[in-house]
């Protein structure tokens, strides 16, 4: 198994940098607009394809990209629902990647404590991984009696997880995939509440 | 969803937003589309000005009523009242479509003679409690265990007769006494909403959000059905669902009841893999296979039934819904360790004291999150003080949707594919990568066990990574979750291969749900040919829909008895003498069989094939099943005998009743019994209090704004839409505003039997004094996703809202709890 560390974390940038620049083959519109006097802001900009992250109408979105920095989320005309339109979410979705506020390296609250403190990826996974296996080995349950009869049910009790109607449909499907291979049966997310 | 399957066969929004200008009525209740749904609204708006009705229904003048052709106020959490007459007036005046509920539901099946209901309980109530007993909630058999069918729709028998009759009190007044609608309201509703034909339905957490979201949502199913609405263009219950992905996320079963795809999970009530395959039926059984067989590759041999025992089997006797119990539990130190990938529970959940408390008995919590939320910093709550907290709290900075490829499932189950636009900032990754590294981490950790219980973790297939990404490549795991043919190693092209085929020869990590999405021609997801040859709004080729490529479920139903459409605009399929053609892919039935055959007149994937008006418990026979003995564990002859689908019912009953919300401010006006008689009791007494009328006399209900999404984890570090909706408010009614002496932007507190919180009123003409029963209600309404955390703050309202649930999907009664409200802060 690879182990991650900055450097494949760099890496990691670099493919998606790399999936911007095929974006940017695909660019669905060449504009001229830098002989003008005053160019558009999406000038020079590589176009790609994003779906609007809000709510449940999937409207699809042209998004701009310069470098790092997404300039712009238009509604995209070819879309059939939102036939270019988008509500005021929609339109505000670049502000979620370009945000200052944004999480960027992974942060430990220790017990106890009152700040936010860094912790490297590789401590994390660390961290988590020893932590399953001792939860799970100390609270597992491998059979119960129904009515007389012993059953096996392989059930983890110690652990529970939550989420999430947030993620995309191969991540949700992963994580149902690790939480069931690993006992978990107290799982659930948004759409039960 | 686990209102709609009962009746249809599965759950999910059956049209689709463009489909919606189809409809010559439109019903919204439950949902404020121009707000929370800002594009369905154009799909809305594009049906009015073809000349549909539009009636909201809603317990305030909202956005989407400001444009109603009919807008009715309803108090919140009794919409059963008002939809019970509207069922009474089809019946008194024999509006329902004959035709299609005799060749499309079971109106004509036998009930048996023992079920009954009286004074609000149906037969096989325990008082002592515990769940009904189901035996009588059944029909008459006949000897080859198919239902026995009377001979007119007027047996006193037959389901449609006991619809009626369960219906019969519901009068226009006893509506309106129910729900405080004025009597020519209802009226106006009922008219409007029978008499034009194709009609849509679209509800959204409005209708779920209660003691009976499900019974609810039952009775837009019945309705639909009597009406013949259910497979037509412009017909059909759109259920508007609430995140980007959640019905993505509802496949792929963040749930505690289900697998992928919608298979039953194991529980201890099902020892073997036989076991199960009866209780479940051979249908989804096969599914359940296919995914194992995905799961676990080719250490799932019938030798060990497929794996069946590395999944955990929940407890048959606790509730199949987790959510309230999961805080119940943490409150009672249950567990060490919490996963929590972006979900913000820390607002979101009713009766928040069990977060706050819960959370701190955990010792180590992980939290994969865009920004950070009230969920990660819980011990930051401005009443605790951090070092009393002993839990570590890991934070994992995620990758946002515009920064990782993958697809997600619109309300509409268009399964649309999107790339990678821009890199994460600094070192987020996708959610699904930090998966894969604690799996992988995990399994290096057990690498050396012998243990049988790891073997669950050492077999299970985790290898996703290809040349060329750094991470892990998604489109393996969509191939994985379409499934391939074991034998060639070839993508599966449709979810009925997996029917067909001998289990353990096909894989599908969703059972056949998505399949089709990605196959030997490309991945399907990524369509964007926008072509609409039929003018329907049915776009074939943009993206995918599940399943198959369906865009109106049930399309079978919109065709008469020589399967020729019944509406000529509205053509989705058609018999044309040898297979069904026509706009839209067939759903359900088969594809070369004709109108008057089983398999080619079939619209419901229920147990009978037929759309639910009861909901009967049955198991649809194997037909000619041998007389066999079969090998324990698991025998491939289970097929041959095990009943085919199996319909377990639902737990209030088969067919709904009008209950009062947990905590009401009126005596159920129609039965002795007040409220829903299965509710779960809750576990925490000195948490989950419950209040009376006489302390807290109105009625409290939540909802969103546009621009503030669910529980802000997002929008409130959004500056532009904090501009747009800096800060949290109580509507309030301009009668309570003037007797308390409030004015817009004072502070009011707003107390219930579980707390109190502090928020600014808005004296509002959009929420009405109603009348019920001959007292005056007043409803206060307060949007829900504030915290403490993000760029613009708020006391969040579930401080106060009730965790009581709806006994079959868990979703606790947000909609409607008591409160009192007094000027001035807290
Ligand atoms: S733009 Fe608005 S309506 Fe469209 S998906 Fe996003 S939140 Fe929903």
């Amino acid at each position: 198994m690879p182990k991650l560390s900055r450097r494949s974390f760099m890496k990691f940038t670099a493919a998606s940098v790399a999936a911007s620049a095929l974006a940017q083959k695909r660019a669905y519109a060449k504009t001229d607009d830098n002989n003008k006097a005053f160019p558009l802001m999406t000038a020079g900009a590589a176009t790609s394809y994003g779906i609007c992250h809000f709510c449940s109408v999937g409207c699809g979105i042209e998004v701009k990209v310069k470098g790092n920095e997404l300039i712009s989320t238009e509604g995209f005309i070819d879309h059939p629902i939102n036939q270019g339109a988008l509500c005021p979410k929609g339109r505000s979705l670049k502000e979620m990647h370009n945000s200052e506020l944004r999480l960027t390296h992974p942060l430990v609250r220790k017990p106890g404590g009152n700040k936010w403190e860094p912790i490297s990826w590789d401590e994390a996974i660390d961290k988590i991984a020893k932590k399953v296996k001792d939860v799970r080995d100390k609270s597992f349950t491998k059979t119960v009696d129904v009515n007389g009869n012993t059953v096996t049910v392989n059930r983890t009790e110690g652990i529970f997880s939550l989420g999430s109607a947030e993620i995309d449909n191969e991540e949700v499907y992963l994580y149902t995939k690790f939480n069931r291979a690993l006992g978990v049966h107290h799982y659930t997310h948004q759409a039960e509440v | 969803m686990a209102s709609l399957a009962p009746s249809f066969g599965s759950g999910a929004m059956t049209n689709s937003f463009t489909d919606m200008k189809n409809a010559n009525v439109i019903l919204i209740g439950g949902n404020n589309t121009a707000e929370c749904h800002p594009l369905a609204m154009r799909w809305v708006l594009e049906a009015q000005k073809r000349g549909a009705k539009l009636i909201v229904v809603d317990p305030r003048f909202n956005r989407t009523a400001k444009v109603a052709d009919i807008y009715a106020p309803v108090r919140p959490g009794t919409d059963i009242g008002y939809l019970g007459a509207i069922v009474k007036y089809i019946f008194d005046n024999k509006f329902y479509d004959e035709e299609y509920i005799k060749a499309h539901t079971n109106a004509l099946y036998k009930v048996n003679p023992t079920f009954a209901f009286n004074d609000g309980l149906f037969s096989g109530y325990n008082p002592q409690g515990g769940p009904y007993k189901k035996d009588s909630w059944t029909y008459q058999l006949g000897l080859d265990g198919l239902p026995l069918k009377a001979d007119a729709l007027t047996d006193p028998d037959c389901v449609l007769m006991k619809l009626k009759e369960q219906f019969k009190d519901y009068t226009f007044e006893k509506a309106y006494e129910i729900t405080g609608m004025p009597v020519d309201k209802v009226k106006l509703v009922a008219e409007t909403f029978v008499k034009n034909r194709p009609g849509t339905i679209l509800y959204a957490l409005g209708m779920t959000q209660k003691s009976v979201g499900v019974q609810g949502i039952r009775m837009y199913a019945i309705i639909q059905l009597l009406l013949g609405n259910m497979g037509m263009a412009g017909g059909g219950i759109n259920a508007n669902r609430g995140e980007p992905n959640v019905q993505g996320s509802t496949d792929m079963a963040a749930l505690a009841h289900i697998l992928p795809g919608y298979m039953p999970m194991p529980s201890d009530a099902l020892p073997t893999l036989n076991d199960y395959v009866k209780a479940v039926g051979t249908a989804k059984a096969k599914k359940t296979i296919a995914l194992l067989k995905a799961w676990y590759g080719d250490k799932a041999t019938p030798e060990n039934e497929f794996g069946y025992h590395h999944i955990p089997k929940r407890s048959a006797k606790e509730s199949a819904a987790k959510y309230v119990p999961i805080f119940e539990k943490l409150n009672q130190k249950a567990f060490e360790m919490g996963f929590i990938f972006a979900q913000n529970p820390a607002v979101s959940t009713p009766n928040l004291d069990m977060v706050w408390r819960g959370l701190s008995n955990l010792d180590l919590l992980v939290v994969a999150e865009i920004f950070e939320t009230e969920t990660a910093s819980f011990w930051q709550h401005p009443d605790v003080n951090p070092k009393d907290i002993q839990t570590e709290v890991i934070l994992l900075p995620a990758a946002m949707a515009f920064e990782k490829a993958g697809t997600m499932t619109n309300s509409a189950r268009w399964v649309q594919g999107k790339p990678a636009a821009v890199p994460a900032p600094g070192e987020a990754i996708p959610d699904g990568d930090m998966i894969y590294e604690i799996m992988n981490r995990v399994k290096e950790l057990y690498a050396n066990s012998s243990d049988p219980k790891d073997k669950a973790i050492l077999d299970l297939t985790w290898h996703y990574e290809a040349p060329g990404h750094e991470g892990i490549d998604m489109e393996m795991v969509l191939k994985e979750m379409n499934g391939y043919d074991l034998a060639t190693g070839k993508l599966l092209d449709t979810g009925s291969q997996i029917a067909k085929a001998e289990p353990g020869t096909v894989s599908s990590g969703l059972g056949g749900l998505y399949t089709g999405v990605i196959t030997e021609e490309g991945n399907h997801s990524l369509r964007h040919d926008n072509s609409d040859p039929s003018s329907l709004g049915i776009h074939p080729k943009w993206t995918f829909a599940w399943p198959n490529n369906t865009r109106v479920l049930w399309n079978r139903g919109s065709v008469d008895k020589n399967g020729q459409p019944r509406d000529k605009d509205r053509a989705l399929v058609w018999w044309n003498g040898t297979s069904w053609v026509g706009n839209d892919i067939l759903d359900v039935a088969a594809k070369d069989k004709g109108p008057d055959t089983p398999e080619g007149s079939k619209v419901f994937s229920t147990g009978e094939g037929k759309g639910a008006l009861f909901r009967a418990v049955y198991k649809q026979p194997q037909k000619d099943a041998p007389e066999l003995t079969l090998n324990p564990g698991y025998d491939p002859n289970i097929f041959k005998v095990a009943p085919v689908i199996t319909e377990p019912g639902i737990a209030d009953g088969p067919m709904p009743a009008h209950y009062e919300p947990i905590e009401s401010p009126v005596q159920n006006p129609m039965f002795k019994q007040q409220s829903n008689p299965m509710m779960r009791p809750l576990e925490l007494q000195e948490i989950q209090k419950s209040g009376d009328a006489k302390d807290f006399p109105y009625v409290l209900t939540t909802y969103m704004v546009t621009e503030q999404f669910l529980s802000g984890g997002v929008t409130r570090n959004t500056p532009q839409l904090n501009e747009l909706m800096p800060s949290n408010f109580a509507e309030i009614s301009t009668t309570l505003a003037k007797k308390l002496g409030v004015k817009s932007g004072d502070p009011v507190t707003i107390s219930t039997a579980r707390g109190k919180v502090t928020i600014d009123a808005m004296v509002t003409e959009r929420i009405q004094t109603l009348k019920v029963d001959g007292k005056d209600i007043e409803v206060i309404g307060v949007p829900w996703g504030w915290g403490y955390k993000g760029l613009v703050h708020g006391e969040s309202i579930n401080k106060v809202t009730n965790s009581a649930a709806d006994p079959n999907t868990g979703t606790p009664e947000y909609k409607a709890c008591s409160c009192n409200l007094t000027k001035g802060g807290n």
